[in-house]
Parts: structure tokens; sequence; C-alpha cells
């Protein structure tokens, strides 16, 4: 059973570095729109711009140390989580509105990404993620995420 | 009903001008310019993040007629967003973690439309300065604060 044919309630994973670009993106959902690469580098771009404008309405003064932007966008068909690391790396995940397990997904995959990415002697930091561990670990981690959320949301 | 309490209400035209701004929590800036800047700063939020919605919408644009987005959240404050057919954006700011505020942003605009373009006073438009709105905005946002 091909588990990207099944309804997947994580449509798709983006990591961003600290200057705005994206450095990964991984589709899950075999039924969400077919959105192109350079589409997907401009969003999560414009996701960057998003996330700093949002926090300075927050901040009453001036003070710009850590930007507490976006965390959770919720919208009739998709819900977005985003994690900002204390080194200014986003990953955010887009899922179905009801997957209320992201917060721990985020915290799971920042982890996989850094055993399998920095500490991987010949990747450069902020460059785009082009390993094949990393990818299975976060494919597998993601799988067994939906599914556990799904079982738990059954069991309501 | 858990109460829901607005921090700041704004309201924006169709062309991005911004009708209405009414702070309930903590004092209005004193600087006209960076209340200014605050509005432009807010429009432009709302309309990017509309933009980035439906481009990374992961159902086909077609299903959707009405206006998707609900709320975004933020360490610090939580915004609720409602738009009109007509193009008339409303946004509620309030702390973390509220409950969703559709329906409540849904009143505030039956307030609109009964004390704001049923004045015949009030040109569509240009900003909203009617003792009648505010008095009704300010009962209903103490009502839904519980």
């Amino acid at each position: 059973k091909n588990p990207l044919s099944s309804p997947m309630p994580i449509y798709a994973l983006f990591i961003v570095n600290k200057a705005g670009s994206l450095i990964y993106h991984k589709n899950f959902s075999a039924k969400s729109r077919k959105i192109s690469s350079n589409e997907c580098l401009y969003m999560a771009s414009v996701f960057h711009g998003l996330y700093l404008n949002a926090s300075s309405l927050g901040q009453s003064s001036g003070d710009l140390r850590v930007p507490m932007g976006i965390e959770k966008i919720m919208t009739e068909s998709f819900r977005l989580e985003c994690l900002r690391t204390l080194t200014g790396i986003k990953f955010f995940l887009t899922a179905d509105p009801d997957a209320d397990y992201l917060k721990a997904l985020l915290n799971d995959i920042y982890i996989i990404y850094t055993d399998y990415v920095l500490k991987d002697p010949f990747y450069v930091v902020e460059m785009p993620i082009r390993l094949s561990s990393f990818e299975n670990k976060v494919m597998s981690y993601v799988l067994e995420a939906s599914e556990k959320g799904e079982m738990k949301n059954q069991n309501r | 009903m858990a109460p829901r309490k607005v921090d700041t209400l704004y309201i924006f035209a169709r062309d991005g001008s911004c009708l209405y701004l009414r702070k309930f929590a903590g004092e209005m800036k004193q600087d006209a310019k960076e209340v200014e800047i605050e509005k432009k700063n807010m429009f432009g939020l709302l309309f990017t993040l509309k933009t980035f919605v439906n481009s990374i919408t992961p159902r086909n644009l077609d299903e959707q007629e009405k206006e998707p987005i609900r709320y975004f959240q933020t360490a610090q404050y939580q915004l609720h967003y409602m738009e009109t057919a007509s193009g008339l954006r409303f946004a509620a700011s309030t702390p973390p973690n509220t409950r969703n505020m559709q329906v409540a942003l849904g009143r505030i605009y039956r307030l609109y439309v009964d004390y704001v373009l049923r004045n015949p006073s009030y040109r569509v438009g240009t900003v909203i300065n009617l003792a009648g709105f505010n008095q009704r905005v300010d009962a209903y946002v103490r009502e839904i604060a519980g």
C-alpha cells in the first residue's frame, strides 16, 4: 500500500534559512495541488516576510531582538504551523485543519535536521538540503505522526 | 460564552484605506505618523497573507468561494480575519489561543451595516466617525469579553 496515495492529513514541509530562502520542500500528500518549484521558492520567501511583518506589528517597542512572528495560520481548508529556531531557521508544515499535533512533529523534525543535516560533514549551513538520509527519516516521522494523529482523532 | 477579549479592531476598505481603528486595551499611540504606519503595515500584512494562502492552499481554488482565512497567531497576539463579498476587511487582534471569532466578526459586520451603511450622513468609503457605531461596538466587545 503506497503511503502517498492514502488521504494524508499532512500536506507539505518547508524549511527556510535565516535569509528567507527555501532550503527544503517536500510534498507528503498526492492529493495536494501541484505547485511549481519556482512558486515554492517564491512562497517560502513571502512567508519569511510575513513572519517578520507579523512580528513587528506585535511589538509595541521598536526592540527587535528575537522576532516572534506567525506560529499558526488557520484557514477553512488547511492549517500551517511554524517553528522558528534560535538560529533563524524556520520549519513550517501545512496540514489538515484538524491536525493538532504539528507542534511536536515540528520539534521532532528540528531534531532530525540537527542529527542528519547539521552533523553531515559535507553539508554547508544555510544551503539547500539534498540528503536522502534526512528525507527518509522525515518521511517516516511524518507518516507515523499522521497515523497516530488520525487514530487519536477517531477515538474521540 | 467563553470570554473573547478584543484588543484592537480594524476595518479596511477594498482599496486598502483604513476606515476604522479602535483599541480596547492599552493606550492609543500618541504619534499620528506611527498610527498611519500601523494601518498600512496591517493592510499590507493581510493582503500578502491572502495571496500567500491562495497560492499554498492544497485544495483547488475553484472549490472555495468563501474567504478561507480564519486567523493567524504569533506568540504575542492572535489576529482574526473576515472579508465580506464587497471586499471589506475586518480584523480583530486578541490574546493568543482565543477561540474562533468568525461569528463575532460577523456580528460586528452586522453592526457596520446597521449603524454605518444605513446612516444617511455617512459617505461610503470614508473614515468611520459615528458615535452610534462606536457605542454599539463598545457594548458588543464588552459583552463577549465576559
